[in-house]
């Protein structure tokens, strides 16, 4: 679950917190005991998984927002932000092998 | 960090298969709070395996090795990890380090939170703890970050394996009496009703940032407990009136005595000095809980000036708030060396608490009240935060302090850290970002010495005006 390559195209992530606040893009969320600071990148991510979002339309999402990563991959980026994000509890791995 | 306060702090305990040295740390684990008096609604601790069979019974050498050390091995079956369990832990406790690092792979919530049993008791040496349980995990996962703690106890080799086995049942039993003692100071209180207070000689009142703790001594060495305490809390002594919440100590040199004390869920120790270490974190801890979702409760050291203006200095259990407090408080009145309440108007609750002080070479730090270090008083009338400042000692700071204002959500992100029961604030981040942002933001100051921020005070009093 911690290997990024395990985490699937089709996988669902959702997002959840109990209290946040903006400024400039970047979000601290209040989720359960856990307080996080996300950048504009993790930000966006977790405004669009807040419904729900497979991790191919949360890479689209983030390349229109950020455009395509540098010497990345937009899919692997996507994958980085949800691997750190749900140690934290911002982020729950809805399906995924 | 914050947390649920009505509920019991919940332990799992995790090997590989939950049939060996989980079960054995689950049930001396269980029998040494028990022990002292705090059963499965205050700590609940049970058990479970990264690769176990449900239903398995435990190892022979297991059971012989809980029996050794009085535990109770009857009832047991195995179980498998799974993800609801993990979900409902605050602090996991594993066999071996590979076993941790196996279970954080695994399941990524438990990342800062999982720690092995010799880790969790070498960390908590010479901690004077006195932060509620739910906030240790947090605590003990920063002291892991700064400094090379060993994951696994030396053993003898598996050729012999029955020796290797009693060997791991001595050290566990060793160090779950060790986080007992510690836990059953800062463990929720119990939802039974508080007894009436009463009176007595050994009995004295202390008051924590307007909470009324009731201190009961007891035993052979009460008298010499009371009066050392009420001389180590004679800045928050309070002479008559209702006890909000109470906290039974027992001195005495018989054993089975204070075991039998221990049963009652009061806090027994065989001598004055370890009796008061103990019972500074039981009171903070109380308090704290009886002011959950009221007020703004920061691990802060707090200095106030002759017109009642005070600056908060925050920073983790264990880095340096009490010698702040210690250092500055020649010059300016001591609040506080611990917890920092606020209320939503600013108003500052002060908590003269005896300062912890590492005097001796053993393990434990005295207790000082503010007095006998001669700490100045604060000043009569409304306490008012003036400024909040999160402090970090860096060795090789220069002598003069790096002082840095914080963009605010950067700021809030290590403030709340250190915050009490954060998620029990009405409005929650708000409300702190409220207060933060009515004292014209956060600073942080890098610092080598407590004394040379004392130049800086003029400076920081007047920083919200």
């Amino acid at each position: 679950m911690s290997d990024a390559y395990r985490l699937r195209d089709d996988a669902v992530v959702r997002s959840s917190w109990d209290d946040a606040l903006e400024r400039g893009g970047e979000m601290l969320v209040l989720a359960g005991n856990d307080v996080t600071l996300l950048s504009p990148l993790a930000a966006e991510a977790v405004l669009a998984a807040r419904h729900g979002i497979t991790v191919v339309a949360l890479a689209e999402r983030l390349v229109c927002a950020f455009g395509e990563p540098e010497g990345g991959d937009a899919g692997d980026m996507a994958r980085e932000v949800v691997l750190a994000l749900v140690p934290r509890g911002v982020m729950t791995l809805e399906s995924a092998e | 960090m914050p947390c649920e306060s009505d509920a019991a702090f919940r332990v799992l305990i995790v090997d590989a298969t939950n049939t060996g040295r989980s079960a054995a740390g689950e049930r001396l684990l269980r029998k040494h709070l028990w022990a002292r008096g705090v059963g499965r609604d205050r700590i609940r601790i049970t058990s479970a395996g990264l690769n176990a069979d449900d239903g398995v019974a435990m190892q022979d050498l297991a059971r012989e090795v809980i029996q050794a050390h009085g535990g109770s091995a009857q009832g047991f079956a195995a179980r498998s990890l799974s993800e609801a369990m993990v979900e409902a832990t605050d602090l996991f406790v594993v066999g071996t380090g590979y076993e941790r690092d196996e279970l954080v792979r695994r399941h990524p919530r438990t990342l800062g939170r999982s720690f092995t049993m010799s880790e969790v008791a070498r960390l908590y040496e010479g901690l004077g703890l006195a932060s509620p349980l739910h906030e240790h995990p947090t605590v003990l996962e920063r002291l892991r970050t700064g400094r090379d703690v060993p994951t696994d106890w030396d053993l003898p080799p598996w050729e012999s394996l029955e020796e290797r086995a009693h060997a791991v049942g001595a050290r566990i039993n060793e160090a779950a009496d060790r986080i007992a003692d510690i836990w059953a100071a800062t463990a929720p209180t119990s939802s039974a009703p508080v007894a009436p207070p009463g009176g007595g000689e050994g009995a004295f009142l202390v008051d924590a940032f307007g909470v009324t703790v009731a201190v009961h001594c007891e035993g052979a060495g009460g008298d010499a407990l009371s009066d050392a305490g009420r001389r180590a809390w004679s800045r928050c002594l309070v002479e008559r009136g209702d006890a909000d919440v109470r906290v039974d100590v027992m001195v005495g040199p018989d054993p089975e005595v204070l075991t039998a004390a221990r049963a009652r869920g009061v806090l027994a120790y065989p001598d004055v000095d370890r009796a008061l270490h103990h019972l500074s974190p039981a009171i903070t801890v109380r308090a704290i809980e009886q002011r959950v979702g009221s007020l703004v409760m920061l691990h802060a050291a707090g200095l106030a000036s002759p017109t009642g203006d005070v600056v908060g200095f925050v920073a983790p259990s264990g880095t340096g708030k009490t010698t702040i407090a210690r250092t500055l408080g020649a010059h300016y009145a001591y609040v506080t060396d611990e917890t920092l309440a606020v209320d939503v108007g600013r108003t500052v609750l002060p908590y003269p608490k005896p300062l912890s002080v590492l005097e001796s070479a053993g393990p434990m730090k005295d207790q000082w009240g503010p007095e006998s270090l001669d700490l100045l008083p604060p000043p009569p009338g409304r306490l008012r935060l003036a400024r909040l400042a999160l402090v970090e000692r860096v060795q090789d700071a220069p002598s003069l302090p790096v002082v840095e204002e914080l963009p605010l959500l950067h700021g809030l992100a290590f403030l709340a850290e250190q915050v009490s029961y954060l998620s029990r604030l009405p409005l929650q981040l708000h409300t702190l970002a409220d207060l933060v942002e009515s004292i014209g933001g956060l600073v942080r100051i890098r610092y080598r010495e407590a004394r040379d921020l004392l130049p800086l005070m003029p400076s920081l009093f007047e920083g919200a005006r």
